[in-house]
């Protein structure tokens, strides 16, 4: 008896939150269905409450939540071996249904949907960084991707990685050295897309990925 | 408005839209084009401007050096860059660029690019934010010209096809303007064929036409021969071919009824006087072959002299009249040496006879007081006085002293007399009425009068058309009278009918006179009513039909007089679109008593309804014979028996 009562109310917590799923997440968990089956449905279900339950949480609650949720659901892969291409950027639902991704999936991952959670673009940077790699016992240098929080302008950003999945100050992350950062700021004029008729590959990667994931149902 | 003429505003419409909206597409493609090339510059530019900042020490002359370095060596309308909180910290702004386009091409194609936005890192902590807009001068230039360049060759393009459009209308229209002149005659009653064009619509169109010219083509044919048969049986002796009798006396009466063509004339009366004993020894198919022959030696005479006319009276006596003066004693040799020439066939007559044709013939001059059967009468009994034995050719001259000796004047002084009553103009119409059934006026008739000398007598055509037409003056005749008639028209005279003569319709130089005296008085051209004598018209149909043309087209009237004797031509008049014919004398005399001739007139007025001429009866006299003619149909009339008075007018 005890134990049914708060089995039921995590069932009526999921049904809420596939009821309050807006048209975003209906159009991104049908994508998930159709292209990735049940399981990859099930992420973005949780996804979707996710999002629902951090929507009045603290900024600091959401990267943390945000962080784990992907660090926890897709696994490190890299990306020739994933899409069979040298460097392909995945959009969230790609990601997810794949359940894979590398360095710059999660970083695209975690930026769309903070920005989902009203997290202000102004202080989220994509940042290029050199990563020094412990393997083995020796370090190498590797080319990677984070995503940087900037509380102010002039704040130092924290960290959201895939290789430490605690979120840290940038300060603790001796072994990334920044190289250049960008958000969409420029990118898009007001709610325009994309030019109509304009070829996808003459787009540049980040805004080839950006109309993707608008295209996935993402604003 | 013309086909041509729609078609041609269809072509330009279509022109311009097609080429003017590729022009504005073209342009609106290249400007949104250039959008997107200044649009990915402007992004990339500040992207790999900021990232270049991000690895170097971020010291502000460093970071001036580079921004001037990027915006003096590249084409930048502004590079500026902010700190974290939108502070500026340095700017480049260009104000030396110009385009070549005018501001108001600019204004209507403003080439509108997003600014290409970058951050820059100093090491994790924000650096500033870099704004970099392109120069789109180049890009204005660039749109400019090629708007030009499209221009041009829109222009060119469409001055080729307006060339290439009108050279296909000629050909697509070619046929038209036949086919609406076809129309236009056959609305004018003139009922032409032409060859069928290869457009099937046209085609079509013109075998139509074609078809119902044809068809009323041959109707009047085909009348007008039945017609002519008719009259030559009820008013031509059968076996000479000559007139008959009656028909004969009528001509005679109706010619001497002319006031003003008729003067003196002389009559002729030859008599075979042995015609029985030619019976009697040649049999019945033989004495009616050498009656025949004595008949065409006659009309051959005829046709040689237009003034003559003959016929056979009775079973020997053949008559011959000279409707203008010459001299009885010349015509009657003329006659007695052409019938002394005609003898009987011998092989025919029995052996050693000696028989032969013999003739006695008598001549009288005619003046207009005379009247054919009294003169006809006087002649017989003067035939009958002489002996039938004598075997030469008599000839009696019957001379009348009483006939008043007309203007005794030589040649000389006729052509002196002429030319100057022409020079001074002295010259004047009188007006014959011609009326139509309900007694309204259709154009006065109006046969000319010279004054050969101030104050002297007026002087009918009769009198000196005889001169004029030997001294080759009729053509200078019917000029001066189409003058005085244009005269007379614009101080507001009727409609004038006027005659032309065979002679004048020959002279090209005439036609064209009058042509261009009309040209200049194109007001009254409609109230001008040419007639021509039916001799002349089918003597000279070309000429006539080519008269036709040009007067028709200046908007006058075209008839023929005297029509009765070439009623088989008729059918040729179907494509002249002439307006009356006038229906000769002879025909008209006594009609009401003459049924033959009421049938053949109602033929005729069938005719020439058929192809929308007006038939119009000459020398009417008798209130009968206006009774008669109204029953046949007869639209117009005109002689002594037709009354107008002015106060019918206005």
């Amino acid at each position: 008896m005890h134990k049914i009562v708060p089995a039921l109310l995590l069932v009526f917590i999921g049904l809420s939150g596939i009821y309050a799923a807006d048209d975003d997440f209906s159009k991104l968990m049908a994508f998930a269905s159709e292209r990735y089956g049940a399981e990859a449905r099930q992420d973005v279900v949780e996804l979707n409450q996710l999002v629902q339950k951090l929507h009045s949480a603290s900024e600091l609650e959401k990267l943390k939540q945000v962080n784990d949720f992907f660090n926890h659901k897709i696994s490190f892969t890299d990306d020739l071996s994933l899409w069979g291409q040298s460097d392909y950027w995945a959009t969230p639902l790609e990601s997810l249904g794949r359940q894979a991704g590398d360095c710059e999936d999660f970083s695209i991952a975690k930026y769309v949907f903070l920005k989902v959670l009203n997290v202000d673009n102004n202080r989220m940077r994509l940042t290029y960084v050199r990563a020094e790699i412990l393997h083995d016992g020796n370090k190498s240098l590797q080319a990677h991707m984070v995503l940087s929080y900037y509380k102010t302008p002039q704040s130092e950003p924290l960290i959201l990685d895939n290789l430490i999945p605690e979120i840290l100050p940038a300060s603790s992350r001796k072994d990334l050295s920044p190289i250049f950062s960008f958000n969409d700021k420029g990118l898009w004029v007001g709610s325009s897309s994309k030019p109509k008729g304009e070829a996808q590959s003459n787009l540049s990667r980040w805004r080839d990925v950006l109309s993707r994931i608008r295209a996935d149902g993402i604003k | 408005m013309s086909l041509n003429k729609k078609l041609w505003i269809a072509i330009i419409y279509i022109l311009i839209l097609s080429s003017g909206g590729s022009f504005v597409l073209s342009t609106l493609f290249s400007k949104h084009y250039l959008e997107e090339q200044l649009q990915v510059k402007n992004i990339d530019n500040a992207n790999s401007l900021a990232l270049t900042m991000s690895q170097l020490p971020k010291d502000l002359a460093t970071i001036d050096l580079l921004i001037s370095a990027q915006f003096d060596a590249g084409h930048y309308a502004y590079i500026g860059l902010f700190n974290p909180s939108g502070e500026l910290l340095t700017e480049r702004v260009n104000t030396q660029s110009h385009t070549k386009a005018p501001s108001w091409f600019t204004r209507i194609f403003t080439i509108k690019t997003q600014t290409g936005v970058s951050e820059v890192q100093d090491g994790w902590s924000q650096y500033g934010t870099l704004k970099v807009i392109s120069n789109a001068n180049f890009a204005y230039d660039k749109l400019w010209e090629s708007t030009l360049f499209i221009a041009l060759w829109s222009l060119v393009i469409g001055l080729f096809s307006c060339y290439v459009g009108s050279q296909t209308l000629r050909k697509i229209l070619g046929p038209l303007k036949d086919i609406v002149d076809q129309a236009t005659a056959i609305g004018e009653n003139r009922f032409i064929t032409i060859e069928e064009p290869e457009t099937t619509e046209f085609k079509a169109v013109v075998s139509a036409m074609n078809t119902l010219s044809n068809r009323i083509k041959n109707n009047v044919q085909d009348e007008s021969v039945r017609l002519e048969k008719m009259r030559y049986q009820a008013n031509f002796d059968q076996i000479t071919g000559l007139m008959n009798h009656h028909y004969f006396i009528k001509s005679m009466d109706s010619t001497i009824a002319h006031e003003e063509y008729f003067n003196h004339g002389v009559l002729i009366v030859s008599r075979l006087t042995n015609l029985h004993l030619i019976d009697q020894s040649m049999g019945y198919q033989e004495t009616n072959a050498f009656l025949k022959l004595i008949g065409e030696t006659l009309e051959k005479a005829c046709d040689s002299q237009p003034s003559l006319f003959a016929g056979r009276l009775n079973g020997t006596d053949f008559a011959l009249f000279s409707t203008i003066a010459v001299d009885p004693y010349t015509l009657g040799n003329q006659i007695k040496s052409l019938l002394e020439k005609l003898h009987l066939p011998s092989h025919n007559l029995p052996n050693h006879s000696e028989l032969d044709a013999r003739f006695i013939s008598a001549a009288i001059e005619v003046t207009k007081a005379d009247i054919a059967t009294k003169l006809i009468t006087r002649l017989d009994s003067a035939l009958d006085e002489i002996d039938v034995n004598i075997h030469e050719h008599i000839l009696h001259i019957i001379n009348e002293d009483a006939i008043p000796s007309e203007l005794e004047l030589s040649r000389i002084q006729w052509e002196i007399l002429l030319n100057s009553a022409f020079t001074h103009k002295r010259i004047k119409f009188q007006h014959y009425p011609v009326v139509n059934q309900m007694g309204e006026l259709i154009h006065f008739e109006s046969p000319v009068r010279l004054q050969l000398q101030k104050n002297a007598d007026w002087l009918c055509a009769g009198e000196f058309l005889v001169w004029a037409h030997q001294l080759n003056l009729m053509s200078r005749l019917d000029e001066l009278v189409v003058e005085t008639a244009i005269d007379l028209l614009f101080i507001g005279a009727q409609p004038i009918g006027l005659n032309v003569s065979a002679e004048a319709l020959c002279n090209t130089n005439f036609t064209e006179n009058v042509v261009n005296l009309i040209k200049r008085n194109l007001s009254i051209a409609h109230l001008l009513y040419f007639e021509v004598p039916e001799k002349g018209v089918f003597d000279h149909f070309s000429e006539f039909k080519h008269f036709c043309t040009m007067l028709k087209n200046l908007g006058c009237k075209i008839g023929i007089e005297h029509v009765g004797s070439r009623i088989s031509s008729l059918g040729e008049l179907h494509d002249v679109g002439l307006d009356y014919i006038k229906i000769d004398a002879s025909l008209i005399r006594d009609i009401h008593q003459n049924e033959a001739n009421k049938t053949l007139l109602g033929g005729l007025c069938m005719i020439a309804h058929s192809i929308g001429v007006l038939a119009i009866a000459e020398g009417v006299q008798t209130i009968n014979e206006i009774e008669a003619l109204k029953l046949i149909g007869i639209d117009g009339m005109t002689g002594p028996g037709i009354q107008f008075t002015q106060q019918d007018l206005t």
